[in-house]
C-alpha cells in the first residue's frame, strides 16, 4: 500500500511548548485515517503543517512523495478547524468562488451535496446556523477531486442533525474509495463507522495506530480504547 | 472570470463587509454626517472660518483611508477564521497580495470619486455664498487643481496600500514586536509625503494671491522622482509583505 503522508522526527514548538515532538508517523493512501487524541495533543497543528499553514521546527513531511508546497496544495482538500466562510457570501456565490479558485472543484457534485444537506443556495452565510455553515464549509472541501482530503474537527459545536448530514456527506464521498481522507475528531461515537484506520496522539507523538478493525478484536469499541489510553 | 479576477472581486467584498446591523446603521451614520457636515461647512464659510486651502488639501488624507483598507482586509482574514481557507489556496503569495492590493486600489478609487464630488460641490457653494474670498477661483482653475492632487494621491497610494498590507502580515508573524517601529517609520514616510508632496507653500497666507488655494502642488522633477521613489519602495514592500506571508505568517 502506498504512503500518502509521512513524517519523520517532525517537532514543532511555541516558545517553550513542544506541540509536536519527534513524530514519525505514516498514513496510507486511499483510506480513511480517524486522528484521534486529547486537547493538545498536536492533531490540528500537525494538519496546518501538511498544508503548510504553520512551519516544522525540525523533521519532515512528505505528501504523496513531496514536501507541502502552495503548488501541492492543489491535491489537497482542507477543512480548518474553527473556520468560519465569509459572511458576505450567499450559498451560491460560496460554491461558484469554490469553483473558481480551487483546482478540482466539482460543481454539479456541490449542487448535490447542497441539496442532501437540505442548503438553501439562496440564502447569505451570515444567515445559515453554526450547523449550516460547517454543512457548506463540508461541502467546499468533499466536492473536490483530490486525492487527499483534511477534515480538523467537522463536528465541533454541531447538533445531531447536522453532524448525520455531515456523516452522510463524508461516507458518499469516500464511495469510490480513490482519496484518502483524514479526520481529526473528538467525536469519536459518531465517527467510528467511518474509520479504516486511527492514529491516537498524545503530547505530540503516537500513542497507538493501527486498523480498526484490529483494535476492535482486541478490545471493544474505539471510545473505550480512547478512555482506556488516556484514563 | 479569472482566478485573479474572482479573488480581487472577494476581496473587494471583505473591503467593504460588514454584518447586516452594522451596514444598516452605517448609512444613517454616513447620511447624518453629511448632513452635519454641510451644515457645519455652510456656517463656517459664512463666518469666513473657512479657506480655499482646507478643501485643496482635504483630498490628500484620503491616503490614510487606502492604508486602513488595505490592512483591514488581511485582518479581516483572520478575525472572519476564513485564512485557513485563504492561506491554503494554491497560488503564489504574491497572487493573493496582488489580489488584495488590487481590490485596495478599486475600493481607493471609489472613495477618491466620492471625495471629489463632495469637494467640487464645497468649491460651488464657496463662490457663491463668499464670492468676494472665492471668486477667484473659476470652475476650470478648481478642476485642475484638483486633478492634479488626485493624480498625486493616485501616484502615492500604492504605497500605502502594501504599507498597509505589510503591517496586517507583521502582526501574524514572529516580527510582531517589532510592529510600534513600523509606525514609527510608517508616521516618517507620511510626513516626507506631505513635505515632499503637498506641504511646501501651507503657510502662506491664501488672500494674498489666488495661486496659493492648493497649498504647494509639488511639479517637475520633485513630483516625477517623488512618484518613482514611491513606486519603487511600494515594490520593495510588497515583496517583503508577500515573503512574510510565505515564509513566517503562520495561522
Amino acid at each position: 500500500m502506498n504512503t500518502a503522508v509521512e513524517t519523520i522526527k517532525l517537532t514543532k514548538r511555541y516558545g517553550s511548548k513542544i506541540v509536536i515532538d519527534n513524530l514519525d508517523l505514516n498514513i496510507e493512501e486511499g483510506k480513511v485515517t480517524g486522528l484521534l487524541g486529547p486537547n493538545g495533543a498536536g492533531k490540528s497543528t500537525l494538519l496546518k503543517a501538511l498544508v503548510g499553514l504553520v512551519r516544522p521546527d525540525s523533521g519532515s513531511i512528505s505528501i504523496f512523495g513531496q514536501k507541502p508546497s502552495i503548488k501541492l496544495n492543489s491535491e489537497i482538500a482542507y477543512l480548518p478547524d474553527r473556520a468560519g466562510w465569509y459572511q458576505f457570501h450567499t450559498v451560491k456565490t460560496a460554491l461558484e468562488y469554490a469553483k473558481s479558485v480551487f483546482p478540482g472543484f466539482d460543481e454539479p457534485k456541490s449542487e448535490e451535496m447542497v441539496k442532501q444537506m437540505k442548503l438553501d443556495i439562496d440564502m447569505k452565510v451570515e444567515t445559515l446556523s453554526k450547523g449550516q455553515q460547517a454543512c457548506l464549509q463540508l461541502i467546499l472541501c468533499l466536492a473536490r477531486n483530490v486525492r487527499l482530503c483534511i477534515l480538523d474537527e467537522p463536528f465541533s459545536g454541531i447538533d445531531l442533525i447536522s453532524r448525520e448530514r455531515i456523516i452522510q456527506g463524508i461516507i458518499e464521498s469516500i464511495m469510490d474509495g480513490s482519496r484518502t481522507l483524514i479526520i481529526s475528531t473528538h467525536e469519536i461515537y459518531e465517527s467510528e463507522s467511518l474509520f479504516e484506520k486511527v492514529v491516537f496522539l498524545e503530547e505530540g507523538h503516537v500513542k497507538l495506530a493501527g486498523e480498526v478493525e484490529e483494535l476492535r478484536r482486541q478490545g471493544d469499541s474505539l471510545e473505550n480504547v480512547y478512555r482506556r489510553l488516556y484514563r | 472570470m479569472s482566478t485573479f479576477s474572482k479573488l480581487v472581486m472577494n476581496d473587494i467584498g471583505i473591503a467593504k463587509n460588514r454584518n447586516r446591523q452594522f451596514a444598516y446603521w452605517s448609512k444613517i451614520y454616513f447620511f447624518t454626517a453629511i448632513i452635519c457636515g454641510f451644515i457645519i461647512y455652510t456656517v463656517l464659510l459664512l463666518t469666513s472660518q473657512v479657506t480655499p486651502e482646507v478643501i485643496g488639501i482635504a483630498p490628500a488624507f484620503l491616503l490614510f483611508t487606502s492604508f486602513f483598507t488595505s490592512m483591514a482586509m488581511i485582518i479581516r482574514e483572520w478575525k472572519g477564521n476564513t485564512v485557513g481557507w485563504w492561506l491554503q489556496l494554491p497560488y503564489s503569495r504574491k497572487m493573493l497580495l496582488g489580489a488584495k492590493f488590487t481590490a485596495g486600489f478599486i475600493r481607493f478609487l471609489r472613495v477618491a470619486v466620492i471625495a471629489l464630488v463632495i469637494s467640487l460641490a464645497f468649491w460651488i457653494e464657496g463662490m457663491i455664498l463668499k464670492p468676494s474670498i472665492w471668486k477667484h477661483y473659476d470652475v476650470g482653475y478648481v478642476t485642475t487643481e484638483l486633478g492634479k492632487m488626485y493624480i498625486e494621491i493616485l501616484a502615492l497610494c500604492p504605497l500605502l496600500i502594501v504599507s498597509g498590507m505589510l503591517f496586517a502580515i507583521l502582526r501574524h508573524t514572529k516580527f510582531r514586536p517589532v510592529s510600534p517601529l513600523f509606525w514609527v517609520a510608517y508616521g516618517g514616510l507620511i510626513s516626507l509625503m506631505f513635505s515632499t508632496f503637498f506641504n511646501s507653500k501651507t503657510n502662506t497666507d491664501f488672500r494674498s494671491t489666488w495661486t496659493f488655494a492648493f497649498p504647494g502642488l509639488s511639479t517637475g522633477t520633485t513630483l516625477i522622482v517623488g512618484i518613482l521613489l514611491s513606486f519603487v519602495l511600494a515594490y520593495l514592500i510588497f515583496q517583503f509583505a508577500a515573503f512574510l506571508l510565505e515564509k513566517h505568517a503562520e495561522v
